[in-house]
């Protein structure tokens, strides 16, 4: 027959299933509320909702320039950080980095007007500058991080003087290339009107777009996989700390979110040309200092083609890829690929220093 | 749950399609996993004992399906009942209707005054309230077009599943390979339409129909705030608006006040460094000037 099936298995089935939901329920009692970054940090300044971090080294830095992180609009920088063993910042300061973080925060209704030109050539240029003057250095070394990899492609493009390296960390570039199903969404969606209606644009709005990628997945198979963490403290800890980064997302600010969705998503006008910020427009070919491009094959929200596109548009003569074999989150919580990743950007910093 | 308050949220359509599908699949799990189906699978004698079990699942499941989506349809509908978003806005219309073409059509005239443009000193309302009307019509709209997407997304799972169940015929199978089985075939129809133009089309009309009467929303309660001489978001977006361009202007300043400051120590300095010139300068001139003065001294 076409399927067989086991009662007595099912039945001890159930019988575990009850057992181990309730032991999770007591070990989810015991878990923190909240989990803070882990490496310690000292906050330089904050200028409205934006944030500039400066992570100490328990050594002197052995790199000159020190070297600024930038991440996206949409998620919470903290996935750089989420535990000691695999914090992408620690790997960057033990690695002979001083390290900065620009962190975006968590835009206010106040902040609905604050645009691409307010993150890039206010906040972002602002931090550059500020980091220069403590070093009394010209240039910094730039870290995009998805999004915050277009911002620093375009800060990079506008002050190339400001900017010794630049590495891309799974950053659309080319938003027409690769199967992106979120470019395919976005094709059909009037942001005109999305943005008048609400203002900035909710959290949950975008984590609802963002699950809907994965229904199946993200709502249902990580709880049920999750019964069998019940006992195991430590790895429950671990995939705590992931739900409440998952969720744990800002509003975007309206004009900001009205913006990129319409140039970078709709008219890939990074690509095609059109992207301006306050009055200068974006060029990427004025990109020719040495930068690093990583991206991940398995990446469903970034596919690598858009990230390899990079390779094609700027004009330095030191451009190097780093194809991983991961998804999108894979390169900030899978152990396998920062064992590949971690050492290669130290590395890579330090021959460009 | 969704019975009350939110359900008569004008923007309550714009439901998070996720948690659609999650019920879709979640009652659709409950059906697989119930005893009764599940054993007459296994019990199956022959071939067509089989298929008629597994036609009843199938039949069960389309249930489950058909309301589900019946659910989120009605959600939008229950906006049109009297006491919802859309029969407000109707007995507003009706109310703001020129009173002598209501006299004619209570007298027995056939009544126009649908056809007619907007007349009286209603006008602007009544052209906001039928711009309200229609985008909640096209709401509605918008909602049975991406119902048929989730059709086609339970449809695509159920023919996923009964070729699944037929196929595994080698091993004993237990619940959580169940799960499996109806996970995987959930997931392959969803990603098979999600990844097609009609889907994004269809989501994104069913985004701006939603917006677009949010926004009109938005607007009719704003001018009822403005009448109560209330504060409405209007002026709060106006007030955000000319906050960001003070934010500006104070950074600009700020900007400006560094400047002065760095270009200041700047003429310090070269200030300073101007004077130690000077004072080295000096004895070296008054060194240079003295033999000249001592050969002067000679000549004379």
């Amino acid at each position: 027959m076409p399927i067989k099936l086991d009662p007595a298995r099912i039945e001890r089935e159930w019988r575990e299933f009850s057992r181990k939901l309730s032991r999770l329920g007591e070990d989810l009692r015991r878990q923190p509320p909240a989990l803070p970054e882990v490496s310690p940090r000292q906050e330089l300044y904050r200028d409205d909702s934006v944030t500039l971090y400066h992570y100490r080294n328990a050594s002197a830095p052995t790199n000159r320039t020190p070297l600024l992180v930038v991440y996206s609009l949409i998620n919470r920088p903290s996935i750089l950080d989420l535990r000691p063993d695999r914090s992408l910042i620690g790997a960057l300061r033990d690695g002979g980095s001083e390290v900065y973080l620009l962190d975006w925060g968590y835009p206010g209704p106040a902040d609905r007007f604050v645009t691409l030109d307010d993150y890039v050539n206010v906040h972002l240029d602002r931090a550059v500058r500020e980091i220069c003057q403590r070093h009394g250095c010209p240039q910094v070394a730039l870290l995009g991080v998805c999004q915050g990899g277009t911002l620093a492609l375009c800060y990079a493009a506008l002050h190339p003087q400001r900017v010794r390296s630049l590495i891309t960390l799974v950053t659309p570039v080319d938003f027409d290339a690769g199967d992106s199903v979120l470019r395919k969404l976005s094709k059909h969606v009037d942001f005109d009107r999305v943005v008048d209606a609400s203002g900035n644009v909710s959290a949950a709005a975008l984590n609802a777009i963002f699950v809907s990628l994965k229904p199946y997945r993200l709502l249902s198979q990580r709880y049920v996989d999750m019964l069998d963490l019940a006992g195991d403290e430590a790895a429950l800890t671990e995939f705590m700390r992931m739900e409440r980064w998952m969720y744990d997302s800002p509003d975007q600010a309206g004009e900001a979110f009205r913006q990129f969705a319409k140039e970078f998503y709709q008219d890939n006008a990074l690509v095609r040309g059109g992207v301006r910020l306050g009055d200068q427009a974006v060029d990427l070919g004025r990109l020719t200092m040495p930068i690093y491009n990583v991206f991940a094959s398995g990446d469903h929200l970034i596919p690598p083609a858009s990230s390899r596109a990079l390779g094609d548009l700027a004009r330095s003569r030191d451009y190097r890829t780093l194809e991983l074999d991961s998804g999108h989150l894979g390169v900030f919580i899978s152990g396998r690929t920062q064992r590949t990743l971690f050492p290669a950007l130290v590395q890579w910093l330090r021959c460009h220093d | 749950m969704n019975d009350n308050a939110n359900s008569r949220r004008p923007d309550a359509a714009f439901a998070d399609i996720s948690n659609v599908l999650q019920q879709i699949f979640q009652r659709g799990l409950g059906l697989i996993c119930a005893p009764g189906l599940l054993s007459r699978l296994a019990q199956a004698r022959d071939h067509s004992e089989f298929g008629a079990a597994l036609q009843e699942l199938l039949t069960r499941l389309r249930a489950e399906l058909d309301n589900s989506i019946q659910q989120w349809r009605d959600q939008v509908a229950r906006l049109q009942q009297p006491d919802g978003f859309l029969g407000l806005l109707q007995t507003q219309l009706a109310q703001l209707n020129p009173a002598a073409l209501g006299a004619f059509a209570t007298s027995g005239f056939p009544n126009h005054g649908a056809a007619l443009p907007p007349l009286g000193m209603f006008q602007d309302k009544i052209r906001q309230l039928e711009a309200g009307s229609a985008a909640m019509l096209g709401l509605q709209t918008a909602v049975d077009d991406f119902a048929k997407q989730l059709r086609r997304i339970g449809e695509g799972a159920l023919a996923e599943l009964a070729a699944a169940l037929r196929q595994d015929s080698e091993r004993e199978l237990g619940l959580r390979d169940l799960y499996q089985i109806w996970l995987v075939a959930n997931e392959t129809a969803y990603e098979r339409v999600l990844g097609s133009e009609d889907y994004a089309a269809s989501l994104g009309r069913l985004i701006n129909a939603s917006a677009e009467l949010a926004r009109l929303t938005q607007t009719a309660v704003d001018d009822m705030l403005e009448a109560l001489k209330l504060p409405s978001a209007r002026e709060r977006t106006a007030m955000l608006w000319r906050l960001h361009q003070m934010r500006r202007e104070q950074r600009m300043t700020r900007e400006a006040a560094r400047e002065t400051h760095s270009l200041r120590q700047e003429l310090a300095e070269l200030r300073a460094e101007l004077e130690q010139l000077r004072r080295a300068a000096k004895p070296a001139a008054r060194r240079a000037r003295s033999p000249r003065r001592r050969e002067a001294g000679h000549a004379d």
